[in-house]
């Protein structure tokens, strides 16, 4: 043990970046400011590593739990603790926050100071959002760490950024308003149902909420989370935020923001509203196979790198709506698991297209080319990162994508046919874009070398990659840790389809519902393990 | 008749005697100029009289025949109001001109601060008359103070027409209420009458009245002139403490309305939140300039707070305390920012003029920044919790479709506040005007401590929460 429950870990986590944030304002000179800011998100990455070694992976219910009382007046508490789905988003976050600083190492021109607290102050508030546990102070992250982005794309961005961040802020904070709306009824029902004002998240899992308010509250819920995601109708202001995002804030708004709309539909729709999850559920899934296709034809389209790569997360996001909503365990833990897997492949393209966009100052793909003979190092890991996002077995994106894909054959065998596009539509598209860049001959008219990649952008890709093949060879550790909390997720809805289903045919008899009877049981105990909490 | 006065106990308005001998001190002094005596005396007469309400906070105390009560929702809303005051002081010593910054001008502040101090301290119609027509004449005044501005003097004989209407209106409903009851006492509209109807219409008239004094829809036309007119240390005293004023006297209306028909003046109060919220909101969104913008902006939150005055038996009152509170940081602050920028310049800010603040001074518009986040209501900053507050007892009263108007309302605000952060962080340094002193100033100082307490009131609410949640049962049963 490395720590014992003393100690505040989850705490001293979401809050050691706001101190090197406040470490960076007493700083003066650029080099001490950028080695604070890394110093400060190494060290927050280090403590997020923590947990991975003490998490007990069949132990249902949050560990690492801390629980004081914040706003007793509003029934608000200080909540914080993780559990499978959580605990490898924390330090998914952390690492990529530290490529963040790496990759703007001596490259901000304007405001450093400024730039390198935003992105710590940015960093509390993703960290303080996944490890929430209370729903006001969940609100209060997931709102706090917007204005941060917001300068990030407005400040640092590129031609148009003022409309892409206000764009990106007056849309996601739109969705979150009603998200309010939303949590304070759940409030409300946790009075009626068990006694107390309360926004604490743990006991809410065990209010079995009414159905005529399970459809309203999980309408205002899912916009705001569907919003994030982007789910296909609520994707717009994506395209826009990455283009003009600088290389580091498309980096976190890809690998973690993105993250932070799948993470609060599985923390808030499925297990709170089973009811209305298993309602809307075919047309969630019918959102997730559009924005699939719809991505990938899309980013098929595209010239400009940066674009193609956010449109072909609208489609990998799709996907992982399609396979968490499927209701089954490969859906599920493929969901979590492909979470981390597209923060890092797609992280990894960002900071690769920024660097090349350095480089070359284009990211239009008809005026590159031939890169491969010149930046020999650059193409080598895009094109293993292009081939984790599409993937190919033996990378970490193979693990995440079949395991989905399975979901969603199982769900339906022609949605998972509709699913498995991807595939072949993201091997079109991303191949395509390496052979322009890469290959072929350079249409730049600007002869001449380039310089490979710096120190700083290979300390970042270095561990990135080792990690895409530590997770594609080695699945089994992340799917152990996502077993029991994607029992729990699935467990909600199919349980009440099973009561549901044997009250009206009694002898209908199928492979789910088998599952769910067996769930059943186990959920008791999770329950049962719950309250002891 | 007992024509001998009851209890009569003087010492109730003491800390209206402190604020009237410091106005008449105020009115004695010669000297001009900042700092010579002036600003002081102001300062220590209201901080005197934030001491004497801090006396009477644990015995509150009743007088002249239970016309004045001061309980602790009395102090404490007279409490907000003097803190208003002591920051419009320091704005003023910085913004007014050396030949303005005279004696007259804190005098008139102090006298209004009586006039609030009584409206907020009493359960009697006539007595709130008073109280208002004290704090108006001193406004009608402030309002047109720097005469050598045009638009000054528009707004002031704007202000005053309209004011005056307003204040004749609230005349007409007493008249009304009292031909009604009997009584001017507000108790008697919880009491069976004789003449439902006219008390209801005097109730209804009432509430006109006082609709103008906040800068309710559709009775805000006034506020943006004013504002604009006034000089900008008198704008940000007017958009804030009448505003804390005229909400304790409704709420001690609201406390008392019931009976049959009464959902008519409940309906009356929505209508006037929901216009406030939609006309404020659009119309703050085509704004160039500064102040106006931040008038339209208060318009729209005196409809949020009308939200707290729908759910006053599930702690509507203590949502409505909870956000004047926040709203004197977040308002003052934005103020104080304004006036700092445009001093001695005659001329009113436009929000273009802040382009490229963030690289020119940092710290100032950091702090501008803030308080614009709060009060579109975005957390870490008090401005969330304020409405959180609001819109949970609103949902809890059962009135969930304003709320959504709300909600939608607050999503249009984000637009214009935001707007003001981007301009000051997103356009390239030196496109915009406005210099400023460089160096620790008195005024600097309290910006920064503003915005401290902007930001205590969004990470630690729960200390300010017990204040407001202590007090406000009484104001219920105080009448």
């Amino acid at each position: 043990m490395l720590f014992n429950a003393d100690i505040p870990l989850l705490t001293l986590i979401v809050f050691l970046p706001l101190a090197g944030a406040l470490g960076v304002l007493a700083m003066r000179n650029r080099k001490w400011i950028q080695v604070v800011a890394l110093i400060a998100t190494l060290a927050t990455f280090v403590l997020t590593l923590l947990p991975l070694w003490q998490f007990r992976p069949e132990q249902a219910g949050f560990q690492f739990v801390e629980k004081v009382p914040w706003i007793a007046a509003l029934g608000v508490s200080y909540h914080l603790g993780i559990d499978g789905l959580s605990l490898f988003l924390l330090p998914l976050t952390g690492f990529l926050s530290v490529a963040a600083v790496l990759i703007s190492w001596n490259k901000v021109q304007l405001k450093e100071k400024a730039y390198f607290i935003s992105f710590l102050v940015l960093e509390t508030g993703i960290l303080g959002v996944f490890a929430s546990l209370d729903a006001v102070l969940f609100y209060v992250f997931w709102e706090a760490m917007l204005i941060p982005m917001f300068l990030i794309i407005g400040i640092w961005g590129s031609e148009n950024r003022r409309y892409a961040s206000l764009k990106f802020i007056i849309y996601t904070m739109a969705g979150s308003v009603f998200l309010l709306i939303g949590l304070i009824l759940m409030a409300f029902l946790n009075r009626q149902l068990g006694g107390v004002f309360s926004f604490d998240m743990v006991s809410w899992l065990l209010l079995k909420v009414p159905s005529h308010w399970q459809y309203g509250i999980f309408i205002l819920f899912f916009v705001a989370f569907a919003i994030k995601v982007p789910i296909f109708p609520f994707h717009t202001w994506l395209p826009d935020a990455h283009v003009e995002a600088p290389t580091a804030g498309s980096v976190i708004l890809a690998g973690v923001l993105l993250k932070m709309g799948i993470y609060g539909i599985l923390r808030f729709c499925l297990p709170l509203l089973p009811e209305a999850t298993q309602y809307f559920t075919p047309a969630i899934i019918a959102l997730g196979v559009i924005g699939i296709i719809y991505g990938a034809f899309v980013a098929f389209a595209q010239d400009d790198l940066k674009k193609l790569v956010a449109y072909s997360s609208v489609s990998h996001m799709g996907l992982i709506v399609v396979g968490v909503m499927a209701g089954n365990m490969a859906g599920m833990k493929g969901g979590i698991i492909q979470m981390v897997n597209h923060g890092l492949s797609t992280g990894a393209l960002f900071i690769l297209v920024g660097a090349l966009y350095e480089r070359q100052k284009t990211r239009d793909m008809n005026r590159l080319g031939g890169l491969a003979a010149r930046t020999p190092l650059l193409a080598t890991f895009f094109v293993i990162m292009t081939l984790s996002s599409l993937g190919l077995p033996g990378l970490n994106g193979f693990v995440g994508e079949f395991l989905l894909l399975l979901g969603a054959f199982r769900y339906e065998w022609w949605i998972g046919a509709l699913s498995a596009t991807t595939l072949i539509l993201g091997a079109v598209y991303m191949l395509w874009m390496v052979q322009r860049v890469f290959f072929e001959t350079d249409r730049s008219g600007r002869p001449g070398a380039v310089a490979d990649l710096s120190w700083g952008e290979k300390l970042v890709m270095i561990p990135l990659t080792i990690l895409v093949f530590f997770i594609g060879l080695y699945p089994s550790y992340f799917t152990d840790r996502v077993e029991t909390i994607s029992r729990q997720l699935i467990s909600g809805p199919v349980i009440k389809t099973a009561c549901l289903s044997v009250a009206a045919n009694p002898v209908q008899s199928n492979l789910a519902q088998m599952e769910s009877f067996e769930l059943l049981m186990k959920l008791g105990k999770s329950s049962s393990l719950l309250s002891q909490e | 008749m007992n024509m001998i006065l009851p209890n009569v106990n003087l010492y109730c308005l003491l800390p209206e005697y402190i604020l009237l001998a410091g106005a008449t001190i105020l009115l004695f002094i010669r000297g001009g100029g900042r700092g010579k005596g002036i600003v002081p005396v102001a300062v220590l007469s209201v901080i005197a009289a934030l001491g004497a309400v801090y006396y009477l906070w644990d015995q509150g105390a009743v007088g002249f025949g239970g016309l004045i009560i001061k309980d602790k929702g009395a102090l404490l809303f007279q409490a907000m109001i003097l803190a208003t005051a002591l920051i419009s002081f320091v704005m003023a010593r910085d913004f007014l001109p050396d030949h303005k910054n005279t004696g007259e001008y804190y005098s008139l502040i102090l006298f209004s601060l009586i006039g609030m101090g009584i409206m907020t301290s009493t359960g009697d119609l006539l007595v709130i008359f008073l109280g208002i027509e004290i704090l108006s004449l001193s406004l009608y005044v402030l309002v047109g103070f720097m005469k050598v501005i045009r638009a000054g003097m528009e707004g002031a004989v704007k202000y005053f027409l309209l004011g005056s209407f307003a204040s004749a209106l609230f005349l007409l409903g007493l008249a009304l209420s009292y031909g009604a009851s009997g009584t001017t006492k507000l108790a008697a509209f919880a009491a069976p009458t004789a003449a439902p109807a006219l008390l209801l219409a005097g109730a209804a008239v009432m509430l006109v009245g006082l609709g103008f004094k906040v800068a309710a829809a559709p009775f805000h036309m006034w506020a943006p002139d004013a504002y604009e007119g006034a000089p900008v240390c008198v704008a940000s005293f007017i958009s804030v403490a009448p505003k804390i004023a005229v909400f304790a006297v409704l709420l001690r209306f609201g406390t008392g309305i019931s009976g049959p028909g009464q959902h008519l003046i409940w309906t009356a109060v929505i209508f006037m939140s929901v216009t406030s919220m939609v006309v404020g909101n659009f119309t703050a969104l085509r704004q160039a300039g500064v102040v106006r913008m931040l008038a339209y902006s208060g318009i729209a939150q005196a409809g949020y707070i009308l939200i707290g005055l729908l759910a006053i038996p599930e702690g509507g009152a203590s949502a409505i305390a909870f956000y004047l509170l926040v709203y004197i940081f977040m308002n003052m602050g934005a103020f104080t920012s304004v006036s700092y920028l445009s001093r001695r310049q005659g001329k009113a800010l436009r929000i273009d003029d802040l382009a490229g603040l963030a690289s020119r001074h940092p710290w100032h518009a950091f702090a501008l920044a803030v308080f614009m986040v709060s009060l579109a209501g975005i957390p870490p900053t008090g401005g969330f919790f304020a409405k959180f507050y609001l819109f949970k007892v609103g949902i809890e009263a059962g009135y969930l479709g304003v709320v959504l108007i709300a909600i939608v309302a607050t999503i249009i605000s984000f637009f214009y506040y935001l707007r003001v952060v981007m301009i000051m962080y997103m356009t390239v340094e030196g496109e915009g005007r406005a210099p400023m002193p460089a160096g620790m100033t008195l005024i600097g100082v309290m910006i920064a401590a503003i915005v401290i307490m902007t930001f205590l009131t969004g990470v630690v609410p729960d200390q300010f929460l017990r204040i407001v949640s202590v007090v406000f049962p009484e104001i219920i049963t105080g009448i």
